[in-house]
């Protein structure tokens, strides 16, 4: 299940961007996102190859046309044997930089931060329960497709290496996002 | 500009494939709980109590008690298995070919010897059989092997986790040992009639079933071996066979007998003894001087 849905994520990614070279024309009128004081807000959910979901939220605060700050807060949960997991909070300050826009509608990003955030495992059939901060860095890499100059869509692959709670690990996220985005 | 966005394609794609086969997380409890812990308590001897790894010794159709405890911080141990690997030099190649779990009660041919095996997991006990009956289990070519061995087993618990703990079990297979008799002479009311007594002193605490006496004569087989049934160890140890000249009783049940010499001076005893396996013992010697 995990293996298709990130293979509709790939072919999501390929399709929409030949698309969008056909559609060129009707997207130039969308203004420009990627402008100094922009700041997307948004929400964002997705899976891992593990996991049951992840969803968060998303703001962006633009510097210019290649940089922005990125912070993210994500809510995770998942089952690992007879583990139960739950990362409450994941705060991830961070950057985006912008490698390539083919088209005003279309950026790739990458991205990379510091991650913070609280961890629960839980194990009902011994009744325990381990919990605490958990601290690392993430770096991830997405499309961003901007229809209109208020919203966009985001389709994202991140990467995750925590430590914490006497262990470390490391997580994948795919997700996709929405984003409305506030010019002031 | 199309170069460009198949570079990007790409790059993306792979992005994609390296990081959606990175999730190390796993079961976090099974990975960071302490195995259970096993202890045992061997036939009431407390000096084994503890131990993860203890020997048993086991003799022809001797049965043992080995009783087990674990601790687990969770409390609660919810299988048993045991794992059997013959022993030696690291090499668990099974020779009698099983490496298979041990079912409770399976019998398990190993080098010629026989045991048996009983999980009570319950009580947490478990028992080991020498399944030998007779000498003639030990039987090959028509001839009777006295076979020693080593087996090593391993008890394996797991947690309501499924966390394993284990510890081993080493059987050894001692085999059985051969009497050693001793001779007693005792007066009579005539000088030159003694009482010959034989004190059988099997280790194995074994019953003696036989007795050979030759008094004044030669012995020609010295040997240890075993007579079951006209089936025989080698090097030969028949009885009747193992001495002549002098006075030769053999293979009586007689654990004592009266003998008149015909004349003073000195004499020499010759004894041996057969345990309840068939197994004859070296011959004793004690020399006396009459008067």
């Amino acid at each position: 299940m995990r293996t298709k849905i990130i293979l509709v994520f790939a072919f999501f990614c390929f399709c929409d961007c030949f698309c969008g070279f056909s559609q060129a024309q009707k997207a130039q009128k969308s203004t420009l996102v990627h402008v100094k004081g922009c700041q997307p807000l948004g929400i964002h959910g997705g899976v891992g190859t593990k996991n049951k979901y992840d969803v968060g939220l998303t703001y962006n605060y633009v510097f210019d046309k290649k940089i922005s700050l990125l912070v993210e807060l994500d809510h995770e949960e998942a089952t690992f044997g007879y583990s139960d997991f739950v990362n409450v909070l994941l705060l991830s300050p961070g950057i985006e930089y912008n490698i390539w826009n083919p088209a005003k509608w279309l950026y790739w990003h990458i991205d990379g931060g510091a991650s913070i955030g609280y961890d629960k495992w839980t194990a009902d059939i011994v009744n325990d329960e381990v919990k605490g901060f958990v601290y690392g860095a993430n770096v991830g890499t997405g499309f961003e497709f901007i229809p209109w100059a208020f919203l966009s869509f985001n389709l994202k692959a991140q990467q995750f290496l925590l430590f914490g709670n006497d262990d470390q690990y490391l997580k994948p996220n795919f997700s996709l996002g929405i984003k409305y985005n506030f010019h002031f | 500009m199309k170069n460009k966005f198949v570079i990007a394609l790409a790059l993306f794609l792979g992005l994609i494939f390296i990081v959606s086969s990175c999730d190390t997380r796993d079961d976090y409890f099974y990975e960071h709980c302490d195995e259970p812990v096993i202890s045992f308590v061997a036939d009431g001897d407390s000096s084994y109590q503890g131990s993860k790894f203890i020997v048993i010794n086991l003799k022809w159709g001797e049965t043992k008690s080995l009783y087990f405890d674990f601790f687990d911080k969770y409390g609660g141990v919810t299988d048993f298995e045991i794992e059997a690997l013959t022993y030696g030099d690291g090499d668990y190649t099974d020779p009698a070919g099983f490496d298979d779990t041990i079912e409770p009660g399976k019998l398990f041919p190993f080098n010629e010897e026989f045991v048996g095996i009983q999980l009570d997991k319950e009580q947490k006990i478990m028992t080991f059989t020498d399944k030998t009956v007779s000498a003639l289990s030990h039987l090959k070519d028509g001839y009777i092997y006295d076979y020693g061995g080593s087996y090593r087993i391993y008890l394996l618990v797991k947690n309501k986790l499924g966390k394993p703990g284990y510890a081993n079990i080493f059987i050894h297979f001692t085999g059985n040992n051969y009497p050693n008799p001793e001779i007693f002479i005792e007066d009579t009311d005539n000088n030159l009639e003694k009482e010959i007594l034989v004190a059988g002193n099997d280790p194995d605490g074994d019953e003696i079933l036989k007795y050979e006496y030759c008094i004044d004569g030669t012995i020609c087989n010295n040997a240890r071996g075993y007579e079951v049934n006209g089936y025989l160890s080698r090097p030969t140890v028949e009885s009747g066979k193992a001495a002549y000249n002098g006075t030769y009783v053999t293979a009586t049940s007689n654990y004592y007998i009266t003998h008149a010499f015909q004349y003073t001076g000195k004499h020499t005893i010759n004894v041996r003894c057969q345990d309840k396996w068939g197994l004859w013992s070296d011959w004793v010697t004690k020399k006396i001087n009459i008067d």
